[in-house]
């Protein structure tokens, strides 16, 4: 099936994302990487290069490696943007015959929409090496700010690379998408895009569906690149001043410096305080040198203090351009890596008060709106399946008290699980079932859902019957829980509603219980399995004794029982340690027991005689179940436990 | 009437008609071409019996509307089973991640004892050659580690220069190299099996686009 991309075209970087099962995904290029520098080379051996390779080469090539050829996308060589930028790029900025900028690379001329095209290509075959089909349509985004001229060379560049554009849509109507603010009605959203070389704020209005563009406004030239000069000059002064070497002029030690600057810009985003380690960055006639500096959160805000200023009177201006007060701003978006940096968060929060959706990566969030808005002309995304997920696990209690989950948390509803369970008491002719939902390991930290009971059991040794319960949410959230008794067909059932539920802070609670109390959870349930443990070794011990303990002799005959009664003790101690060890001693006696009968006849009964550690092949009557729930009626005891593994 | 009997008739989507009152059906626009003509043949000959034909007609309609819920019912387990399984795999994915990326921080850290056993030793005022002697052989034992990593280390010195495998961070003047070749290393490049973990980082000669201007010794 066709699939329609996502294209983030950006100045610096692209993106290309697409719907898989109804969730964008970015994809990464054949190099392992998210985003590709938009930059496109042509090398003196006639070689068209594309992306990172394209930078790479770009210092021994500066005057036929074109980058940011957004900046004059659908532009006449005579705007004041053209003439600004072309005294700044290495490559040549021509005019053409018709007026509109062009490069000239190695004597040809080329539009901006060509250069873009190279990049879409790449873009275009990285979704096509995922896919492993071709990939013919797409949604392309331009900023808010561009005119028809510049969207219309946005869409040749996509025809030129052989996509047919579905749409242009704007960055941060994208960006907007990508956190579902178009199901908001009326509502005023400020989207603030700090990239690598551009700042963009614009106001959008939302209304069924259809954003509108109120105001935008910005600074072509102020991006995180300006915030990395700020820390590559701190450093290289404090350096200055302390060894007399300005680093800047050595190629090799600038280019390190610049890398441990950006490095440290970006690791002050999560910590207070970083260390600049730069060992042998440079040497003078005493020999080598290093850099080893801190760097605090403080003083990098202090030195990029001016440019952070600089975000405001864009704001103000776009806000006051839309007829609006700040307060009237319902939702801000983030966009562009450098909106990781608290200080840029702060500022965002006290120029809108409130803060900025910042969940989806801000380097992708304009692709995967695209994504989405591809999804949704192919008709991918209609609200028909909105699948929910049940919000917290559901099971029954088993042997013990435990909790024996049956369905996850956030599983995807609807579901259907069964296993199968057995009874915990010789000649048990019932079982109780008890539903509880929660997260703790002990059934009774939970809550409880509803309880039936299942009657009519042909009565049989503990282990042997066959009860499969089975656990089912519909569509609407509403759970069954089925019991079936395997023998006689006999079925009984309870149906809960959703509304006998939680409320959403009841579930959150309920799940930050459970963590908090995870490891004496972990341990009260430990201790339930040993003792269940144990008491089916007791139990199955004991009934081998009494059927085949005649084969023995005294001596051996004694210490198997011996075994059997310290066993016994040993049931009522809350050490599940304890408790195993005396497991695993009894099943040492039980071996004595099994090489006396072995030796002596051949017996073909594997049932649940067998010791506690493996137990029969065919699963069923395993004999270290799960536990079994005791209720205290002997009349109606509860169904134990056991997994069979299908 | 006749009209919602012609809808349902064959108990297919019936035709997309225009309806007189709201229908909760289906909207459907296929239209089956036998279906019309069939049921006015039946209402014809059944004319004298046009209250049980109706009946079994509703009794068809529940039966119709029983296989549509089911239909719908399973389709929607079968796309939630399917995003259960995603789920699952994104789960085992990430476990997976996990696991291997605690490996091999595991193997990192006796290369963190030597170095500081190293800087133990240089602080005692230990000789010095054995000092270096000593890093020389952490140095070995972390070049060998990436190594059996699969990762091998990019040949740049002496070579033409290849944005595939190069980053070129200064373009310098050299008499002593061809036009493009490698100068100078600044830090090496290392691959990962057919991926470039990391580019080597070089200086390269110029002179390879403009052959107008003769080296310094004479060569072009």
């Amino acid at each position: 099936m066709a699939k329609v991309i996502g294209i983030d075209l950006g100045t610096t970087n692209s993106c290309v994302a697409i719907m898989e099962g109804g969730d964008p995904v970015v994809i990464a290029n054949s190099e392992g990487a998210r985003t590709t520098p938009s930059v496109v080379a042509f090398t003196d051996t006639g070689d068209r290069l594309v992306g990172q390779i394209a930078r790479r080469q770009a210092i021994t090539n500066p005057t036929n490696t074109v980058f940011a050829i957004k900046r004059l996308m659908g532009r006449r060589f005579d705007d004041a943007e053209v003439q600004r930028a072309s005294k700044v790029l290495p490559y040549k900025v021509v005019k053409n015959d018709d007026g509109a900028a062009y490069v000239e690379i190695r004597g040809k001329k080329y539009s901006p929409a060509e250069i873009s095209a190279f990049v879409l290509q790449k873009m275009k075959q990285t979704a096509e090496d995922y896919l492993g089909e071709k990939v013919t349509e797409a949604v392309i985004t331009v900023p808010a700010y561009f005119n028809d001229s510049q969207r219309q060379a946005t869409k040749d560049a996509g025809r030129i690379a052989g996509l047919s554009v579905l749409r242009i849509i704007n960055e941060p109507t994208a960006a907007s998408l990508a956190y579902g603010l178009d199901k908001k009605k009326d509502e005023k959203i400020a989207v603030f895009d700090l990239g690598g070389g551009t700042f963009d704020v614009s106001i959008l209005e939302i209304g069924d569906g259809v954003f509108e563009v109120k105001a935008t406004n910005g600074d072509t030239f102020l991006g995180g690149e300006d915030f990395d000069q700020r820390v590559i000059d701190y450093l290289a002064d404090e350096f200055r001043k302390d060894q007399g070497i300005d680093l800047r002029t050595d190629r090799m030690a600038l280019q390190r410096l610049k890398e441990a600057a950006e490095k440290a810009k970006c690791e002050l985003s999560t910590v207070m305080e970083t260390d600049v380690n730069l060992p042998f960055i440079t040497a003078d006639q005493s020999g080598p040198k290093h850099l080893n500096m801190k760097l605090t959160r403080a003083k990098l805000e202090a030195l990029c203090a001016d440019l952070l200023d600089r975000l405001e009177a864009p704001c103000v201006t776009a806000l006051r351009d839309a007829a609006l007060k700040a307060g009237d701003i319902n939702e801000v978006v983030l966009v562009g890596g450098m909106t990781r940096m608290p200080a840029v968060q702060e500022r965002v929060r006290r120029l809108f008060g409130k803060e900025g959706h910042k969940g989806v990566n801000p380097d992708e969030v304009v692709a995967i709106g695209a994504a989405i808005q591809a999804g949704v002309l192919k008709g991918e995304v209609k609200d028909v399946l909105l699948l929910d997920v049940t919000p917290l696990s559901l099971g029954i209690e088993t042997l013990g008290g435990v909790f024996t989950k049956l369905i996850d948390k956030n599983t995807t509803i609807p579901t259907r699980k069964s296993q199968t369970f057995s009874t915990a008491q010789d000649s048990q002719t019932a079982v109780t079932i008890r539903v509880f939902q929660g997260e703790r390991e002990m059934a009774a930290d939970n809550k409880l859902l509803g309880q039936f009971d299942l009657i009519g059991i042909p009565p049989a040794p503990r282990g042997i019957p066959q009860v499969e319960v089975t656990f089912d949410i519909d569509a609407n959230g509403i759970v069954s829980v089925h019991a079936k008794d395997m023998a006689t067909n006999k079925e009984q059932s309870i149906r809960i509603t959703a509304s006998s539920g939680l409320t959403e802070d009841e579930i959150k609670r309920m799940v930050r219980d459970a963590e908090a109390h995870a490891a004496e959870d972990h341990k009260r349930r430990a201790e339930a399995e040993a003792r269940n443990k144990l008491d089916n070794m007791i139990y199955a011990t004991e009934k081998t004794l009494n059927d085949h303990g005649a084969q023995l002799d005294e001596a051996s005959r004694k210490g198997v029982e011996d075994a059997i009664a310290e066993a016994k003790t040993k049931l009522e101690s809350k050490d599940a340690d304890e408790m195993n060890k005396a497991a695993d001693a009894l099943a040492q006696a039980s071996h004595k027991l099994a090489e006396a009968m072995y030796s002596k006849t051949r017996q073909g009964q594997a049932g649940t005689q067998a010791p506690g550690d493996g137990g029969p092949a065919d699963g069923q009557a395993a004999g270290g179940g799960d536990g079994a729930e005791k209720k205290e009626k002997e009349d109606v005891v509860d169904a134990d436990f056991k997994e069979v593994k299908e | 009437m006749s009209n919602r009997n012609k809808e349902h008739s064959d108990g297919k989507n019936g035709p997309a008609e225009p309806r007189p009152d709201h229908h909760q059906h289906h909207k459907s626009d296929a239209t089956e071409p036998g279906a019309a003509d069939e049921l006015k043949d039946t209402t014809a000959a059944d004319a004298s019996q046009a209250p049980a034909a109706s009946e079994g007609l509703e009794a068809q309609l529940a039966e119709k509307d029983r296989e549509i819920a089911e239909l719908k019912d399973k389709y929607l387990r079968a796309v939630a089973d399917f995003e259960n399984a995603r789920k699952r795999i994104r789960q085992q994915s990430e476990e997976s991640v996990r696991l291997q990326r605690e490996s091999l921080l595991r193997d990192l850290l006796p290369i963190v004892d030597n170095l500081e056993r190293a800087v133990g030793a240089a602080q005692g005022g230990g000789n010095g050659q054995t000092i270096i002697q000593g890093v020389q052989m952490v140095l070995g034992s972390l070049l060998d580690y990436l190594r059996v990593q699969g990762v091998t280390p990019i040949e740049a010195k002496g070579r033409v220069f290849d944005p595939r495998l190069h980053e070129a961070v200064d373009h310098v003047e050299s008499p002593h190299h061809e036009p493009n070749m490698v100068v100078e290393e600044m830090h090496r490049g290392y691959a990962a099996g057919d991926r470039i973990l990391r580019p080597a980082r070089v200086s390269v000669a110029k002179g390879a686009l403009k052959r107008d201007e003769p080296d310094a010794d004479g060569t072009k």
